[in-house]
């Protein structure tokens, strides 16, 4: 049987799959599938296999199985060396604003081997204190980052030790993001707490 | 401390496992991080072995072709680092199962049922005042497959363990004035005693009627897990009645007339047990699993706790699991015997406390196994906070306080920060705030601190910090080293502005738990 064969086999096995049963089974399925290609240095079917299934997940609406397929085509253009492939889908899923553990993890990575424009810049840094109040301190200059992965590393290479609020713009779509990093190096303690509000005379 | 390490087959990327705990399980969780030369890439926080193996074999498989045998071999190499002894086998039959392989283990469960423990009971030589919780759990099978047996008799255990409760329940029962019977049930939460070890509850019954209300009966359900130390009740001269129930101790207290609008405060000190699950193989299809509660004795600045089995079955057990959760306030110094692997664990988890787990096969009739525990208080932190508004509710100060131990010989830190949120005072501002009264202020940062001491009426070390308002938005501190070989007083301070005083608390909170904290 040819590598094709192989592939359109498991296309119509993964349909049916994903007619009778869910769209979990239907990742789980071809994902097993792939892996076994892979194991036999398959990569390309690996990679018809990944766009199949990018593409039926777009038609179902699922964001989070479609930002994992992504993440699949990213990293396996990314092994067989076609990188301009792989800019390609990092772009489409920048344009569809996907975002997902595996996804970030492989467009940080892609991120560190091409010179990739980012649409992200840090616009707030405020620091925590020990009561949580938050205190606003110099923002970065003009450095845009592709994703949050890149900007927490920026946090971490760059800040001092503190909890910090990072209020992040999106330039492509105009909105803000706020996330909250800390670069302490934490203990554990069996902490007892008091709080108290009072009225004075 | 972890390090992160180079995934095999690669110079420029790296994979740091963070686990929670130092036993390798298939519960353990980790935080697994990646790295390439320039830092973080991501991390992801892994809930389970087998999700901790996929995270791996997840990014391996993003930079090489994915390859299970090396990435186990690879996570075993990695723990072997930190100390802790994996399983090459196991990790590679996770990564290559399509499912959780033990999804299926309550289908061999067929029925829990409760069982009398008064023969338990005088043969473990318990503390007085509390019983043994026992259920009898009857399954299918004991599965032949190491790997699903050990899972079965993991689960059994976490399924039976006993779970600690944050509050005490109570009700009361009374007459009122027409000779109908009112009860009234309550929820009580336990509070900070007057050291680490110590648990405060009270329970309180008001007459909220405008007659007398007669006949008055308040039950509290203490569970066995905590060791009465002391108990009152306001001004009265009674003495309760104690009765065993399944679970809770009730204590009794008959109060012949409560006036209208009084109320009357029971107040108990209560100090935590140890919780011991006891999972016994009686037969291949019959498991006895025990909860015992063991009390921890204080012994000159440490604590001691001796712990007694004994196999009263009339047959010797092929296998015997017992684990010690020792409560959070507590560290372990040592164990008697040795607890060493296979035989002996201790398990560190994150944020979770210690336990201690022994294993043991062929257990003879009449055999005796004792164990001993030497503890002391696991690392502390006080941190009191209080926040000062004016008439109008506008924030003034906030206002902080925290504790930290120094080496057991020196003593603690006290650190205070005053931080001005909106005030324009230039009155001083004074912190009042209570010592031990055998505990000395040693030194003090700034050394120029203006840093009264007293003894007030009532025999306590009162300490007073006179200062000068910060100017808005900034920040002052003071630094006080004291020496002492008892525990500090968990207390906040009391505040004053120039002549004026705290008139109301407008909020209150008390919590403690185990908290990942930078030291301030």
């Amino acid at each position: 049987m040819s590598s094709d064969d192989t592939v359109q086999i498991i296309i119509r096995e993964a349909k049916d799959i994903l007619a009778k049963q869910s769209a979990e089974d239907f990742l789980s399925y071809v994902e097993g599938k792939t892996s076994e290609l892979e194991k036999l240095d398959q990569i390309l079917e690996s990679i018809i296999l990944w766009h199949f299934v990018a593409e039926t997940m777009e038609n179902f609406e699922e964001e989070d199985y479609l930002a994992y397929a992504y993440s699949k085509l990213i990293s396996r253009y990314m092994l067989v060396d076609n990188l301009n492939k792989a800019e390609e889908i990092y772009e489409d899923s920048e344009d569809k604003n996907l975002s997902s553990f595996h996804l970030d993890t492989v467009k940080t990575i892609f991120a560190g081997r091409q010179q990739t424009k980012g649409n992200r810049e840090i616009i707030k840094i405020h620091r925590m204190d020990v009561f949580g109040d938050l205190e606003l301190i110099p923002a970065s200059p003009n450095i845009y980052f592709e994703n949050v992965s890149i900007i927490r590393r920026y946090i971490h290479n760059n800040l001092p030790e503190g909890t910090f609020s990072i209020v992040i713009l999106n330039h492509k779509n105009n909105t803000e993001e706020e996330i909250e990093i800390s670069t302490e190096i934490l203990s554990e303690y069996e902490v007892i707490s008091m709080n108290e509000k009072v009225r004075m005379n | 401390m972890p390090e992160k390490q180079a995934i095999w087959g690669s110079a420029r990327y790296f994979i740091k496992i963070d686990p929670y705990t130092n036993v390798f399980s298939t519960s353990m969780s980790a935080l697994v991080s990646f790295f390439d030369t320039h830092g973080l890439i991501n991390e992801k926080e892994c809930k389970n072995l087998q999700e901790i193996a996929r995270t791996v074999q997840e990014f391996w498989s993003t930079i090489l072709a994915p390859h299970e045998t090396r990435v186990a071999r690879w996570i075993v190499e990695y723990l072997s680092e930190i100390n802790i002894i994996g399983n090459y086998d196991l990790l590679l039959r996770l990564l290559r199962s399509d499912e959780d392989m033990a999804e299926d283990l309550d289908d061999l469960i067929k029925d829990t049922k409760s069982v009398a423990t008064e023969d338990f009971e005088e043969a473990f030589n318990i503390p007085e005042d509390t019983k043994i919780i026992g259920h009898e759990i009857t399954i299918t099978r004991l599965p032949e497959d190491d790997y699903l047996r050990n899972e079965l008799l993991q689960k059994i255990l976490e399924d039976n363990k006993y779970q600690v409760p944050l509050s005490i329940k109570s009700r009361s029962q009374f007459k009122l004035p027409n000779g109908e019977i009112a009860t009234v049930e309550k929820e009580n939460t336990l509070g900070i005693g007057e050291t680490q070890r110590d648990v405060k509850l009270f329970s309180v019954l008001e007459n909220e009627y405008d007659e007398p209300i007669t006949e008055v009966e308040i039950v509290d359900e203490i569970p066995y897990y905590f060791e009465m130390e002391d108990m009152g009740i306001d001004n009265l001269e009674i003495e309760p009645t104690k009765e065993k129930k399944e679970k809770v101790l009730e204590v009794i207290w008959k109060i012949p007339e409560i006036k209208p609008k009084e109320k009357v405060e029971i107040n108990y000190k209560l100090a935590k047990r140890i919780n011991r699950t006891i999972l016994e193989i009686v037969q291949n299809e019959v498991i006895a699993v025990l909860n015992v509660f063991e009390n921890i004795e204080a012994k000159g600045l440490e604590f001691l706790a001796h712990t007694e089995y004994i196999n009263i079955h009339n047959r010797p057990l092929h296998e015997l699991h017992i684990v010690d959760e020792i409560p959070p306030e507590f560290n372990i110094i040592r164990t008697n015997p040795e607890a060493l692997p296979p035989t002996g664990v201790i398990e560190k988890a994150k944020l979770k406390g210690i336990n201690i787990q022994w294993k043991q096969k062929n257990v003879n009739v009449n055999q005796t196994i004792e164990k001993s525990y030497t503890l002391d208080y696991f690392p502390y932190l006080f941190r009191g906070k209080k926040v000062i508004v004016n008439e109008e509710g506008s924030t003034l100060f906030k206002i902080a306080k925290f504790i930290m131990p120094s080496e057991k010989e020196m003593g603690y830190t006290v650190l205070y920060i005053i931080k001005n949120v909106k005030s324009e005072t230039s009155d001083l501002i004074s912190l009042m705030d209570k010592l031990p009264v055998n505990h000395t202020i040693v030194g003090r940062k700034p050394e120029e601190s203006q840093v009264m001491e007293q003894i007030d009426d009532e025999g306590e070390k009162i300490i007073t910090w006179i200062v000068e308002a910060p100017t808005a938005r900034k920040s002052t501190t003071l630094k006080v080293f004291v020496s002492g070989d008892t525990p500090p007083v968990f207390d906040i301070f009391k505040v004053f502005i120039g002549d004026k005083e705290e008139k109301e608390v407008l909020e209150k909170e008390t919590t403690i738990r185990r908290e990942m904290v930078k030291s301030p």
